[in-house]
């Protein structure tokens, strides 16, 4: 169990003992918008790859 | 860089490209993966064998199939599906270069997908750790994959940020998501030549 301090300890608003870190579920998680950039640059080229081709090609 | 060979899915080869064949052969992945301490790089991680043993401890599995009241204690890795999502390549998905003497009319598409890896722990570190393993395979193998997958494409899209689970208390998740695309292509092939089907229309015309 991690204790007030620790490296696993999720950090906390002073006095309000509400942690910062996001609680989610794990069946309605979506990825973040970081990740959904790049599935939407994946989403955005036709194509896909053909065996030998480079990653510029479709761009 | 560890080796890991996984035989191509049968299953792909007698009925295509299902979302649960794929689940199935990303779980089988990282079972053999870390069942194993000379295919697991991080020192931290080879303590943390997988067998199919109730005992074994790491949990190697799908999310659906995830007990958190009997296996949130332990550390895991789940892999998860996302949508499938068909892309059009062209008008009504028809593929212009085919074209059957007989009528058979050729179609194509693709479907975009994606799958999601978590890495479970009580303890953050370790969840990371897990995330990065599973991260690092999938960037290195993804060649291979996308060959035994039979995908067009197979990119790791990102390794995301890390939250609490609501489903078991006090337990990290570190999501990693790859995505993939898979042609599709099929044909329409009519059970009467064009013609003769002309001629029934009109001889049964008003």
């Amino acid at each position: 169990m991690a204790e007030p301090g620790d490296a696993d300890a999720a950090p906390t608003p002073e006095g309000s003992g509400t942690p910062l870190v996001p609680v989610k579920s794990l069946y309605d998680w979506t990825p973040g918008p970081e990740v959904r950039a790049a599935l939407a640059r994946l989403e955005a080229t036709p194509g896909g790859w053909q065996e030998g081709d480079d990653d510029d090609r479709a761009g | 860089m560890t080796t890991v060979r996984v035989e191509a899915p049968s299953g792909l080869q007698m009925t295509g490209h299902y979302r649960t064949i794929v689940t199935g052969y990303f779980r089988e992945w990282f079972a053999v993966h870390f069942s194993k301490e000379a295919t697991i790089e991080h020192p931290n991680l080879r303590g943390l064998l997988w067998s199919e043993e109730l005992a074994s401890k790491l949990l190697v599995e799908t999310l659906m199939r995830w007990h958190p009241a009997k296996e949130g204690h332990r550390p895991a890795l789940l892999v998860g599906p996302g949508a499938w999502v068909p892309r059009r390549l062209g008008i009504d998905e028809r593929n212009m270069n085919l074209a059957g003497k007989d009528g058979a009319v050729y179609h194509e598409g693709e479907v975009v997908g994606t799958h999601t890896f978590f890495g479970l722990s009580k303890v953050y570190q370790e969840a990371e750790i897990l995330a990065g393993e599973a991260y690092r395979e999938l960037r290195r193998f993804g060649p291979l994959i996308r060959q035994e997958l039979f995908l067009q494409r197979f990119e790791v899209a990102g390794l995301d940020k890390p939250f609490k689970v609501k489903e078991a208390q006090d337990t990290w998740a570190v999501p990693v998501t790859v995505a993939y695309v898979i042609n599709e292509a099929w044909q329409l092939v009519p059970h009467t030549p064009f013609v003769k089907r002309l001629g029934a229309a009109l001889t049964l015309g008003p």
